[in-house]
This record gives structure tokens, sequence and C-alpha cells, in this order.
């Protein structure tokens, strides 16, 4: 049996290994130069924090303006007030009303016959919307 | 050594490339370009083309859903986000946007508006009407008719015919 070991690959092999090696190494040590350098260079970190400006001067509070103006409309849709005594019609709630059209079934979307305004047909104002 | 030296110029040149990722091999918007017949990067959309989901918006948009709790409160929800900044939550039409000078909205409780059909609400949703712009693209039309439904119930709420109902003069003030 001469010849029945493995043939030596036709690569320098050594020649590979070095410069995979050769290259790992500078990375290596460019890591660790980078990392001394930044650490001796930025003494501290450069962070601007942002400025706020001043919000244009319309209301002087105007959180609790809504705040106010929303409980306004909230307290309206939450009440039973009379309208016309002697034809029974009345503002109610909003959950109350929200119940009743959906009791209207397969009619809720359709316009609510009502003619509220006493001595002139619905819509007899001429177009006017107020 | 010269191996060495060599292996070192190398890595030093592949330092040399921008890789800054600003210039990249792509076009910009509207650049012109030699690909197309009609040497732009933008396209148009061929004829007949649809958006995914378009049919069954159309469709949704003439079928009214049926009007149930949950679409109410779905439309409660809707209306105070998107309809009360300027309808105010009650449908007058005061809402802090038109406090702050935008033009006022008409009323929902004038007598025009409470004999107006629904597909009156829908289409001035869906197209906008005079100042107000459409709200087509934020409110789907499922959405739309969510929110028709609750101003039914907002006109129901300031004007409703209680003679008939029992217990509801019992509520009354
Ligand atoms: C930016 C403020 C604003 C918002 C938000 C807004 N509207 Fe309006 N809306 C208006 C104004 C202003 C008018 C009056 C337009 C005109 O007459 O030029 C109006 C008019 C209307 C009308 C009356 C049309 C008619 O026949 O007179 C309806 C109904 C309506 N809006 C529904 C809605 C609904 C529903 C929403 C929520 C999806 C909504 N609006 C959101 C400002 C707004």
């Amino acid at each position: 049996m001469p010849n029945d070991r493995p043939e030596t690959p036709g690569v320098a092999t050594r020649a590979v290994l070095f410069t995979a090696i050769g290259f790992l190494v500078f990375i290596a040590i460019s890591l660790v130069f980078l990392r001394v350098y930044y650490s001796e260079e930025i003494r501290q970190t450069i962070f601007v924090p942002p400025t706020p400006f001043a919000k244009p001067q319309l209301q002087t509070n105007d959180v609790a303006d809504l705040a106010r103006l929303q409980a306004e409309q909230r307290d309206k849709l939450s009440r039973f007030t009379w309208v016309d005594r002697e034809r029974g019609i009345a503002t109610i709630p909003i959950d109350e009303a929200m119940n009743r059209i959906v009791a209207r079934g397969a009619n809720a979307y359709a316009p609510i016959e009502l003619n509220i305004s006493a001595n002139r047909p619905i819509g007899a104002n001429g177009g006017k919307s107020r | 050594m010269r191996r060495v030296l060599l292996f070192a110029f190398a890595l030093v040149v592949a330092g040399c490339d921008n890789q800054s990722m600003q210039q990249q091999n792509r076009y910009d918007t509207y650049a012109p370009s030699k690909l197309w017949p009609n040497g732009s990067e933008a396209q148009p959309l061929p004829a007949g083309v649809v958006a995914q989901g378009d049919l069954a918006r159309a469709r949704n948009a003439k079928e009214p859903p049926p009007v149930t709790n949950s679409l109410m409160r779905t439309g409660r929800e809707d209306f105070d986000v998107f309809c009360s900044p300027c309808h105010g939550l009650a449908g007058d039409g005061d809402g802090m946007i038109v406090q702050r000078g935008f033009p006022a909205p008409p009323s929902y409780h004038t007598d025009r508006l409470r004999i107006a059909p629904a597909s009156h609400f829908f289409d001035v949703i869906t197209n906008g009407y005079g100042v107000m712009y459409s709200y087509a693209a934020r409110v789907p039309p499922h959405d739309r008719w969510a929110i028709v439904a609750y101003i039914r119930a907002l006109q129901e709420s300031r004007y409703a015919q209680i003679a008939g109902v029992p217990r509801a003069r019992e509520k009354m003030p």
C-alpha cells in the first residue's frame, strides 16, 4: 500500500490561514484602538435636549376651556327638559335617544317625523339653516 | 514583507468607499428614466385599475348596516372624535374649532336637516360640503353609516315625542 494517504491539497494552507488570522487580528486591534480613541476624545455625550417653544397665547388655559365647553355640551345631552308640554315634545338624554333610534329597526335611518315648529310646516324656513 | 505591505494597502483602500448609503442605485421620485416609453420614473395607473378593497367599500357605501346598539356606540365614538370639534358634542355647530374662528356649521336640529334623508349625511361625510372637507379618507363607509345613525339619535334627543311613552313623564322635571 504505497499510495493510500490522502493527497496533500494544492492550496497554500498556511497563506490562507495567516491571511484569515491576520484579518481577525487587524479587526481586533482596530476595535481596541477605536475604543481607546473614542473614550479619550469624547469626554461627554453631545446631547442637546429639544427646546420647547411657547404656544401661541390665544387662550389662557386651553385645556380647561375645552373641558368646560365639552362638559356644557355633555350636560345638554344628559337632561330631560320640556320643549312643548302640551304636545308632549321634550329633550331627552342621548342614551335614551340612541335606544329609541335602535328600536325603530329597519326605519332607523329615516328622518324623524315630528313637527317641532308649532305654526309652520317642517322646512318652511325658506331653506335657511337657523 | 512585500506581501504584508500589499495586504495593508488593500485594507486601507477598502476604507475609502463612501458607505453612508446616501448614494444608492435607484431612481429619485419623478426622476427621468429611459426604461419606460414616457421617459419618467413615475408611471400612471393603467386604465381600469382599482385599489384593493374598493369594491367592498363601494358595496358597504350602498347598503346601510342594520342599526344595532353596537353600531350606535361606534357612531357616537366616531362622531365625538371626528365631528364634534366643529359640530359640538350635541350637534349644535358650536365646537371648539368654531369658537376659535372656523365658519360655524349649521345645527343638526334645524327643520331642514331633521328632514334630510340619511344619504345626505352620508354624502356630506364622503364628499365634504362647502367649507367642510371630505372625511372619506378617515372614516370608512360602515362607520359613516354609524355616524349617520348617531346623528339621528342626536336629533331624537333634542326633540322627542314622549306623549305616548309610558314612564317618560315620570322622569320629567
Ligand atoms: C373642520 C370642522 C368640521 C368638521 C370636523 C366636520 N364638519 Fe361638518 N360642517 C362643517 C361646516 C363649516 C359646515 C357648513 C359648510 C357650509 O355650509 O359651507 C358643515 C356642514 C355639515 C353638514 C350640513 C350639510 C348641509 O346640508 O347643510 C353635515 C350633515 C355635516 N357637516 C356633517 C359632518 C359630520 C358627520 C362630520 C364628522 C364626520 C363633520 N361634519 C365634521 C365643519 C365641519
